[in-house]
């Protein structure tokens, strides 16, 4: 049942809804801080952890790494916070041996082990390419965001994108990507 | 092969085993085609930490809301209704006596003023003396009335699966009009992604919540979805970006 409440979830976070995204950081917010409580972080800190960990979920199920869940999605938000809450307290230079309620980081769960924690450190090339990529048109950040980030196929962009034809959007692709380089050269010479 | 397909194909997680091989063979070889795929590879890379940056405002902003929303709740209600007026009593007279035009930046207050009307019950017909007063009607006719508590009670009786769709919309712009803003952006929200007949309205409304509340990002992004996919107070949406701008 629970599993069932889990994959609806996740098939309406997938279309990207604002309320949706919401509701399901508001329903695992409290069990969440609950949870984090015997670690002994501060409340503050919690908080932090909980969106870092709710981040990288997120991210796992608009890039489809996370197609479906074998446990709820608060479970899966613990899993990933406990590693979260790991490396603060390693950061924070505290112990986590002693009294702390270890049972939990056995548990294997292959799900998790593929997450990826960083990736949010960028080059001095990429922070350029980011501020060029802000300044393109929307449709063509949509497009390129559907296609690099989501891992849409051009079939998928044209369903999603109201496209007449798998060609229109391979051209609008191209265009997009010209559009982009242009901008970056034009910025350095 | 193709090189516009093998990177098509790698960035799409669809390459075949050969493909494969002759994707890493061109990457040792063939410059120009590193260089492409790099770039992809930054460009993905770019893309993530942007759409990381907008889901961490949005998680700042709801945690926000939740712990502005959670004290008021525990309040006696009689008592925050004291306080809220004389609250709004307060910034009234603050407000005018600053006279605060000669503020820098774009005057929210006033933008939402001049453009905020509540909205007319355009979708439930309201004659007098039927014999059949349903739930719904009753709660329209007060919504007419403008006692925006007791229409909100009638539309929250209805049962969800009787619900028609054009009713997320009123129960929003009913909190809206009691100045519940977070609520009446949930609704209007839902509105806003359905397919309701007001669709439009459900944006421009969301436009004026965030003036409000003083989020321009949020209202820019509402009245820019206006401007471009309908024509529902068009010139006036155009007008108002240019005053944010």
């Amino acid at each position: 049942m629970e599993n069932e409440l889990a994959e609806i979830s996740l098939d309406d976070l997938r279309k990207g809804s604002d309320r949706v995204l919401r509701k399901v950081y508001e329903d695992n917010r409290a069990k969440f801080l609950n949870f984090a409580k015997r670690y002994h972080l501060s409340e503050e800190e919690n908080v932090d952890v909980y969106q870092d960990a709710y981040i990288v979920f997120y991210e796992n199920v608009m890039t489809g790494k996370l197609e479906n869940l074998t446990s709820s999605i608060s479970t899966y938000l613990f899993s990933i916070g406990k590693y979260l809450i790991f490396d603060r307290m390693r950061k924070n230079k505290k112990s986590i041996s002693g009294s702390y309620d270890l049972s939990r980081v056995s548990e294997s769960d292959e799900q998790i082990s593929a997450f990826e924690l960083d990736g949010s450190n960028l080059t001095q090339e990429q922070k350029l390419l980011k501020e060029h990529f802000k300044t393109l048109g929307g449709k063509c950040q949509e497009l390129l965001t559907l296609f690099y980030y989501r891992g849409f196929t051009i079939q998928e962009i044209m369903k999603a994108g109201n496209y007449n034809s798998e060609n229109v959007v391979k051209a609008a692709k191209s265009r997009c990507m010209k559009n982009l380089k242009e901008r970056i050269q034009e910025n350095t010479y | 092969m193709d090189k516009e397909l093998l990177l098509y194909n790698y960035f799409s997680g669809q390459l075949t085993v050969e493909q494969k091989i002759l994707f890493e063979e061109l990457l040792k070889t063939d410059v120009s085609f590193k260089q492409q795929f790099d770039f992809e590879k930054d460009l993905k890379q770019v893309i993530r930490n942007t759409e990381k940056d907008v889901l961490k405002e949005k998680l700042a902003r709801f945690e926000k809301e939740i712990s502005s929303e959670a004290p008021v709740r525990t309040l006696p209600h009689t008592n925050y209704r004291k306080w809220a007026i004389a609250a709004s009593i307060a910034l009234l007279v603050g407000l005018s006596w600053l006279g605060y035009n000669n503020l820098s930046g774009p005057n929210y207050n006033d933008l939402f003023e001049e453009n905020f009307r509540a909205y007319p019950n355009t979708v439930f017909e309201i004659s007098r003396g039927e014999s059949v007063e349903t739930i719904e009607r009753s709660a329209f006719s007060q919504y007419e009335l403008g006692n925006y508590k007791d229409a909100l009670a009638g539309f929250e009786k209805i049962p969800s699966a009787d619900r028609s769709d054009y009713l997320d919309f009123y129960i929003g712009m009913s909190y809206l009009n009691l100045e519940q803003y977070s609520k009446a952006q949930d609704f209007l929200q839902k509105a806003a992604e359905s397919e309701s007949k007001l669709k439009a309205e459900a944006h421009w409304y969301l436009a004026m919540i965030s003036l409000k509340t003083k989020n321009k990002e949020q209202a820019l992004r509402w009245l820019e979805i206006l401007v471009n996919q309908f024509d529902y107070q068009k010139e006036r949406a155009q007008e108002i970006i240019e005053a944010l701008n």
